[in-house]
């Protein structure tokens, strides 16, 4: 919804899918917050044009549901308030998913969206794993101490 | 004679999406089977429906407050819904709930032209009465209107090879025409600009809000400035004729205020010619 507008333009409605609807559509839109945050999610929405098998072993490019999960990550990250936080890259992952990566010095977090949207993360350090799990999208304050390790590094 | 002071036009507005829409007290008549009563009168011109959640009311206050943000709680004892009936094109849509009638024109393919306010309004006019004439054949009250509102959502693209030229959201002053260029040695070209603004209308007849955020749109992966102008007000009373003569107003202060804000560059990208 709009912050301020009274009956919320219709764009930010637009999540859901509209089978009837063959025609490309405007919408919706990804609010940003940060400047760092745009590269990332039109790197995730490149993502989409993979050709299927671009991994020479039959992948399909990322969905819907990963991509939209991926873009809601970047788009929360962006909110938790880090100003020393770089953009993350951003891999196709075989099956369909997709990977986000974030490098301060030797610290690094892998975050990687499942095709079905779900997410895992690991934490690395001089190239040995320190933790893995399901990613938090919520609440933030898990997040937020994911990236708080991350940039405490440097 | 001509106008002493016309309203601005344009002939390649950056509008994508208007808004002319009425709140009023919730009608208590008027229950979930009446959405498909109603559609059934209008669905050779509105084939498809969408369910969405209902949208909270909205108070526009003119003491020393204004509408405060954050989550709203209804309580209600019946379930609540609001629908939109779509046309064809998909460009217009007619959102309805028990406390709200709204008619909206959008962009799809974003290859459409704005068909301008002097269509909008009269297609307002034609869909509001047969609502009302629904609700008198159903034996239903008549809704008492308490807020009028009228939205136009603009994107303005920003990056390199923009047609506006603008390539970073540092430059947005090169589109809003309230922002300064930076005179400053020291701070470097801001990363993000964001705004927030409010403008009274004269004998509190309504507020003009003025939005704008940067964003990513994401089927054509283009990065847009959201410039979105909201009129909203309370009319002289709940009759069609005052509704519609408060649109008048409502699309006078977005055209008025979306000239004002932006800078005559843009008004010469977007072919101004009053």
């Amino acid at each position: 919804m709009m912050p301020d507008a009274v009956t919320t333009p219709i764009l930010e409605y637009r999540n859901d899918r509209q089978p009837q609807v063959r025609r490309r559509q405007l919408g919706p839109i990804v609010f940003v917050q940060s400047s760092w945050e745009i590269e990332p999610i039109l790197a995730a929405l490149r993502l989409q044009s993979l050709p299927h098998g671009w991994d020479r072993a039959g992948s399909p490019p990322p969905g819907d549901a990963a991509l939209d999960r991926t873009i809601e990550i970047i788009s929360s990250v962006a909110k938790l308030g880090f100003d020393d936080i770089t953009a993350p890259h951003v891999f196709p992952v075989p099956g369909g998913g997709v990977q986000l990566e974030w490098l301060q010095g030797a610290r690094r977090l892998e975050v990687e969206v499942l095709p079905d949207g779900s997410t895992q993360f690991v934490t690395v350090r001089d190239g040995d794993p320190l933790g893995e799990g399901e990613y938090p999208l919520w609440p933030p304050t898990e997040a937020k101490s994911l990236f708080s390790w991350l940039v405490s590094g440097v | 004679m001509a106008e002493a002071n016309p309203t601005p036009k344009f002939k390649r507005p950056p509008v994508i999406e208007t808004l002319l829409g009425v709140q009023f007290g919730p009608l208590r008549s008027f229950s979930i089977p009446h959405f498909g009563l109603f559609w059934s009168q209008i669905r050779s011109q509105y084939p498809h429906q969408e369910m969405k959640p209902p949208l909270g009311p909205e108070v526009e206050d003119f003491g020393m407050s204004v509408t405060p943000g954050g989550v709203q709680v209804m309580l209600t004892t019946e379930p609540d819904a609001r629908c939109w009936f779509i046309d064809s094109s998909q460009t217009q849509l007619i959102q309805l709930q028990r406390d709200r009638f709204i008619r909206n024109w959008r962009k799809v393919t974003g290859e459409e032209t704005y068909p301008e306010y002097a269509v909008l309004k009269p297609r307002f006019e034609q869909d509001w009465t047969r609502f009302l004439h629904f609700l008198d054949d159903a034996g239903i009250e008549r809704p008492e209107v308490n807020l009028c509102e009228a939205t136009y959502v603009n994107h303005i693209p920003i990056g390199v090879g923009a047609e506006t030229g603008v390539e970073s959201f540092g430059e947005i002053h090169k589109i809003l025409s309230v922002i300064a260029a930076p005179r400053t040695k020291f701070l470097p070209e801001s990363e993000v600009a964001t705004l927030n603004s409010r403008y009274l209308m004269p004998d509190k007849k309504g507020r003009l809000h003025v939005t704008v955020q940067p964003a990513v749109r994401k089927d054509d992966r283009r990065v847009v400035l959201q410039l979105t102008l909201t009129a909203r007000g309370r009319p002289e009373s709940g009759s069609t004729e005052d509704v519609l003569r408060w649109f008048d107003l409502g699309h006078e202060w977005i055209v008025r205020g979306f000239a004002d804000l932006t800078t005559t560059d843009m008004h010469r990208l977007w072919e101004r010619i009053v």
